[in-house]
């Protein structure tokens, strides 16, 4: 495949976020924030891709790498002053320190790359279910300590920044380049080794693949992108709580990228942009509206119940989502017809390989 | 004594989780809205004689575990241990968000019996009388699925899947039946449950099958996934072990306890995956 072919992905995926974006930045201010939020969602879930999507162990605890991401960018960005009122408790050394915005963004996903690691380590010995259930148990830990740490994390409460915010189309290069990461990686050895141990354990191993340590570069990597989106979503909205890094933020993402079709970039850009599409238009019928003179009522829950009935659909009709896998590129060149000289049966053979 | 009431909790909620694992290898995380729905059903007939509350709690436990192995788990059945756990999870959203829309996120209070909430003195030790029932109630519900599993047929179609499930389908068990009765069985352990959990804490809100299905997942892992004593034997050390944990502890560490729980969890995935009772048929070979 050539530089301009495999590049073609990727910009496209670009492109449509871009085209996504600007329509959404259009609409009024709901439509706008859910745009934003999209944007930064996008990121986790193509680092849920990173690592679920190649190596088919699907990860509950990714909300933990962008918790960890998210403390750390709320607690490098905010200016000491305010520190010393929200958090007087404060290491000395954690209280002075104050960044911009870029270095705290990748300050938040290399504090996630580094806890990626110390994960790795049991993770990668788990297969299949157990590694599934080892993430939600990390999930409840680091729940658990976001929660009660109060000398750091203010605990239940939460966490107020006062940093810049940025808007969406200070957001965008980040999910460009997210994207470009995810497909990068995809892309790499250690991505198509990961996606051959997916296909088949067995055979990858007995060809010379150790698929516990690509499972754990795919972690970190994913971590790291994980803590990016953590650390934008801490300052663009510029308020944290522990709440928002558990289970509801870990279905959506879950749902996007299973809707979207996990084992590709282009699912988890497509996921997040239908589910985004489809949780806004229930918003608007739970929040009540009038058509033709009939009031419907608000409903909080509808639009939760509404992604989790998609959610159920998909994976019982078309189990590997919208994409089914598949990348959106460029048509592919159809094939100059071929002397038909061989035997029919040969011929239909090829066709359907 | 309360080690053991937290022990017989933990108990119940992991035999309901272990019991489909068993079967289908599905962690089912919607077993806690089947608690969820129980205690509505509480709720909503709260003014009614004990029985019949105690009859419809069970009654709709049971019918929605039915409702959502046909509806969701049924057609997925067969695919990736992933690909049915997302599924639970979106089950357990499911109802989740469903409660929300009918009931409103808000708490709601029931109230079965105010005898529950009374207590008398062994000596030193203060009972309340929600402890012994909450034990007795556990301890004959252990010794009825023993009974059913041990000397019914259908018990006995059930410990042969999970034994081995395709080979007991060839030995000419229904694969929907004994699903559907696995399913019946947890929704029953579900309901129970609820009775107890509502009897305790008195609250129900649509987010209450949280804190039972994580803390009933833990100890069906401990335990080992599949085993049911290695499900009972999880949730007694677990009750055993938060009670002692939270007594030993030293006050800067003892709010993190559940995470110190979880991550040994992460442990004894690790080091030991198959928990503390291997349940047969669980072990891949190659």
């Amino acid at each position: 495949m050539s530089l301009a072919r495999s590049a073609a992905t990727p910009l496209l995926l670009i492109a449509l976020v871009a085209l996504a974006a600007f329509l959404g930045d259009q609409g009024p201010g709901p439509v706008r924030s859910a745009t934003d939020g999209a944007l930064i969602t996008l990121v986790v879930v193509v680092a849920l891709m990173v690592f679920s999507g190649t190596s088919g162990v699907f990860s509950f605890g990714h909300a933990s790498f962008m918790a960890i991401g998210a403390y750390t960018a709320a607690l490098v960005a905010t200016t000491p002053t305010y520190k010393g009122i929200e958090l007087p408790e404060l290491p000395h050394w954690i209280a002075t320190v104050h960044v911009s915005e870029v270095p705290a963004v990748l300050l938040g996903g290399a504090l996630a790359a580094a806890f990626g690691v110390v994960v790795a380590l049991p993770l990668v010995r788990l297969n299949g279910l157990a590694a599934s259930l080892a993430t939600v148990a990390l999930l409840v830990a680091v729940h658990d300590v976001a929660e009660n740490w109060d000398r750091i994390t203010r605990g239940t409460p939460g966490f107020i920044l006062d940093a810049p915010q940025p808007g969406t189309w200070r957001l965008f290069p980040w999910a460009a380049g997210a994207i470009v990461v995810a497909w990068i990686f995809k892309r790499s050895p250690v991505g198509l080794r990961l996606i051959a141990s997916r296909e088949d354990p067995v055979a990858a191993a007995a060809s010379g693949i150790n698929i516990r340590i690509e499972r754990a570069i795919a972690l970190v990597v994913s971590a790291f992108l994980a803590g990016v989106c953590g650390a934008l979503f801490a300052l663009h909205f510029a308020n944290i709580s522990p709440l928002n890094f558990y289970l509801s933020v870990t279905f959506t993402m879950v749902a996007m990228l299973v809707v979207g079709g996990a084992e590709s970039v282009s699912g988890a850009v497509v996921g997040v942009i239908f589910v985004t599409t489809l949780l806004q238009t229930f918003r608007q019928i739970e929040e009540g509206f009038t058509l033709a003179s009939v009031h419907v009522p608000a409903r909080p829950g509808l639009s939760e119940f509404g992604l989790a009935l998609g959610l159920l659909a998909i994976l019982i009709l078309r189990p590997r989502g919208i994409t089914g896998g598949r990348e959106v590129g460029p048509p592919r060149l159809p094939r100059r017809p071929r002397l038909r000289v061989r035997a029919p049966d040969a011929a239909t053979s090829s066709e359907t390989s | 004594v309360d080690g053991a009431a937290l022990g017989s909790f933990f108990a119940l909620f992991a035999l309901g989780i272990a019991l489909i694992f068993g079967i289908m290898r599905l962690v089912n995380f919607a077993h806690g809205e089947l608690i969820m729905v129980a205690s509505y059903a509480i709720y909503l007939t709260q003014s009614l004689w004990w029985p019949l509350i105690v009859l419809t709690a069970v009654a709709a436990a049971v019918a929605m575990a039915l409702l959502t192995e046909r509806v969701a788990f049924r057609p997925v059945r067969g695919a990736s241990p992933a690909t049915l756990l997302i599924t639970s999870f979106a089950v357990s959203y499911l109802l989740q968000s469903g409660g929300r829309l009918v009931f409103t996120s808000l708490p709601k209070s029931a109230d079965i019996d105010p005898l529950l909430r009374e207590s008398f003195t062994v000596g030193e030790v203060f009972v309340s009388w929600l402890t012994v029932i909450t034990i007795a109630v556990t301890a004959a519900l252990l010794v009825a699925l023993a009974v059913f599993l041990r000397m019914t047929s259908m018990g006995t179609r059930m410990r042969a899947a999970a034994e081995d499930f395709d080979a007991a389908r060839l030995c000419a068990v229904d694969a929907n039946r004994v699903v559907a009765a696995s399913f019946a069985l947890s929704g029953l352990l579900a309901g129970a449950a609820a009775l107890l959990v509502v009897g305790q804490t008195g609250s129900l809100f649509p987010t209450m099958g949280l804190t039972p299905v994580l803390f009933g997942f833990t100890a069906a892992v401990i335990g080992g996934m599949g085993s049911l004593s290695g499900a009972v034997l999880g949730g007694y050390l677990l009750g055993a072990g938060s009670t002692v944990l939270t007594n030993v502890l030293p006050t800067s560490v003892a709010p993190f306890r559940d995470a110190l729980l979880f991550m040994f969890v992460m442990v004894v995935l690790t080091v030991r995956p198959e928990g503390l009772l291997r349940a047969r048929g669980t072990v891949t070979r190659v």
